[in-house]
């Protein structure tokens, strides 16, 4: 228990680490290149191109951390109105949907990408597409992921194990 | 079967099944009546790609989480308190602009309660200002400043409406503009009235301060330009909307965290980590609502909906007044975003072709929003309010009530003079 406690603890620091490298690369290559096309009348041709794709990553990566805080974003019109013993199984029939839906689109998505591995184009400098769209899938997967973990927590009233 | 799977959607939906889900399973949906392979769903989140606008989000976003880390509150309501607390009943006034001003900033998500309303309560309950009154003017002032630009909302609909691409094409400065007037309105009517009322109270006055007032502003010294900046940046042309916020995002980091020093560095991840999260769920919910709005569009619903209305409503103001009932009941069973992402692909080819300018649309839905904002059952602000200040919300509720009248003015002036919104166009 302890081991795997450790292993949770580091996994979701690296995770959190690299929402904030991929934040800081994004700032810094927005400053440059305002830095680059005003001043030196220049910029980088694959600059744009690099932080819209850094955009997509920032925003998969987010979500998927997102999930693991509680902080997407729900409607949540009627659970207030249910009783305290059917909130429970509320909760375990949206997470579980949640969960079989991000699979789908996770697998479909992992289909894609595959498929323009090989048979993608370019998409800025020499990096292919396939390589930027690799976050979509990546993300769903563990969307789809830390959903069916929290139905399972919650099925067997284990909420410890996720801190 | 598709019915079935449509209706336990939308019963998952209010049920508090995840926002991007429930898209993610609409989209789906659409994708099997129109027979389209579901890998299509992948490249609709890839065209995120293809919208430069989007970057602003992020980068404001961060400016917002920063800002309300920071002290900025107490230096905006001492510099606002120097500017007009000598007037007679300015502490109300004060409030209205200083919370106007920092929900633009921070996107109105109820930061503005907690960061200012924690200030301005015991200033004004200390000056003697009735306390229900007081109450209701702060959790009224929670969502106001929605309007003005760079707020989130006000980008969102501009990022929306312009994927749509439904109507007269305009840029996101011309949405900025847009939102001044209507702003400036309802921060003037509410001061109007407050006032008013007040004017029997036996309030104190301080005598006006210069020495006050060049304190504050030298404190707020590094912060007072930024939104100066901003607005000339943007109506000036000279740099993109997303320049400007990742230059502000940039200018901020740095005030914050190394002159002012009331971010620590240690705490920045945090900050990231709390304003990423916020923005990919968002994004999320943004790129899979974009992709169901496409098979609706594919499969003509706008138009059916368009036809089905005509037959009842045949001018646009009889249109505009119904959109306004409409809006006000939304928005207060369904947060901001949300709304957003749901009914602005739905009703703006429908108020285009009623004649209504796409930016005065995103106007007029933004305004009503605001006032969903403390409208039961779940109105932000007042749960916000609530828990803040330890006060029932059915107390908050009857004493913003005068507000929210006050504010329907507004809104109403807003919707049926379409000037104040498009002057500039």
């Amino acid at each position: 228990m302890n081991a795997l406690h450790r292993l949770i603890k580091t996994l979701h620091w690296l995770e959190d680490a690299v929402l904030v490298v991929i934040f800081i690369s994004l700032m810094g290559l927005a400053f440059a290149q305002i830095g680059m096309r005003n001043f030196f009348n220049g910029g980088w041709l694959w600059a744009d191109t690099a932080l819209r794709v850094l955009v997509l990553w920032i925003a998969m990566w987010g979500a998927s951390v997102a999930a693991r805080h509680g902080h997407h974003i729900r409607i949540e019109l009627a659970p207030h109105y249910l009783p305290k013993s059917w909130q429970r199984f509320n909760t375990i029939l949206c997470d579980l949907a949640c969960a079989l839906i991000s699979s789908v689109v996770a697998y479909y998505s992992t289909v894609f990408v595959i498929d323009e591995y090989t048979n993608g184009g370019i998409a800025f400098a020499s990096i292919p597409v396939w390589v930027c769209e690799l976050i979509i899938p990546v993300s769903l997967i563990i969307l789809a992921f830390r959903f069916s973990a929290q139905t399972l927590v919650t099925i067997f009233h284990t909420e410890e194990i996720l801190e | 079967m598709i019915l079935i799977a449509a209706a336990a959607l939308v019963f998952l939906a209010f049920f508090g099944m995840p926002l991007y889900a429930v898209f993610a399973g609409a989209a789906l949906l659409g994708y099997t009546v129109a027979d389209v392979n579901f890998a299509a769903i992948t490249v609709e989140i890839y065209r995120m790609v293809d919208t430069p606008l989007l970057l602003a989000l992020p980068m404001f976003t961060f400016s917002g989480y920063l800002l309300s880390e920071s002290r900025a509150s107490h230096r905006l309501v001492e510099l606002t308190q120097a500017m007009v607390g000598s007037v007679r009943g300015g502490l109300a006034v004060v409030a209205f602009v200083s919370c106007a001003l920092f929900t633009a900033f921070t996107g109105a998500c109820g930061v503005t309660i907690v960061a200012l309303g924690a200030l301005l309560l015991p200033a004004m309950l200390q000056q003697r200002y009735p306390e229900k009154f007081t109450l209701g003017l702060i959790t009224t002032s929670g969502s106001l400043g929605l309007l003005l630009p760079p707020s989130l909302p006000l980008i969102l609909y501009g990022i929306i409406s312009q994927q749509m691409g439904v109507g007269e094409p305009f840029t996101l400065t011309q949405l900025f503009m847009a939102g001044l007037l209507p702003a400036l309105l309802m921060i003037v009517v509410l001061s109007a009235w407050s006032l008013f009322t007040l004017r029997h109270e036996p309030l104190p006055t301080q005598p006006f301060s210069f020495v006050r007032l060049r304190k504050a502003i030298w404190d707020a010294k590094w912060e007072l330009p930024m939104p100066i900046v901003v607005l000339a940046c943007i109506y000036g042309g000279w740099l993109a909307v997303s320049e400007v916020a990742a230059l502000v995002a940039f200018y901020l980091l740095i005030v914050e965290v190394f002159i002012y020093r009331e971010v620590s560095v240690r705490t920045l991840p945090k900050v990231i980590k709390e304003s990423m999260t916020m923005v990919g769920g968002l994004l999320l919910i943004l790129a899979l609502s974009m992709a169901f709005t496409n098979t609706l569009i594919d499969a003509e619903v706008p138009a059916h909906l368009f036809a089905w209305i005509q037959k009842y409503v045949h001018d646009r103001w009889t249109f505009l007044l119904l959109l306004n009932i409409f809006l006000l009941i939304l928005g207060s069973i369904v947060e901001i975003f949300p709304a957003l992402v749901i009914v602005v692909p739905l009703i703006l080819p429908i108020a285009v072709s009623f004649g209504v300018h796409p930016v005065h649309l995103g106007i007029i839905f933004l305004a009503n929003m605001q006032i969903g904002y403390f409208m039961p059952p779940v109105g932000m602000s007042l749960f916000i309010a609530s828990y803040r200040f330890k006060k029932p919300i059915l107390l908050l509720f009857k004493s913003t009530l005068p507000f929210m009248l006050v504010l329907l003015l507004a809104v109403l002036i807003i919707t049926y003079v379409p000037w104040l919104s498009l002057w500039m166009l």
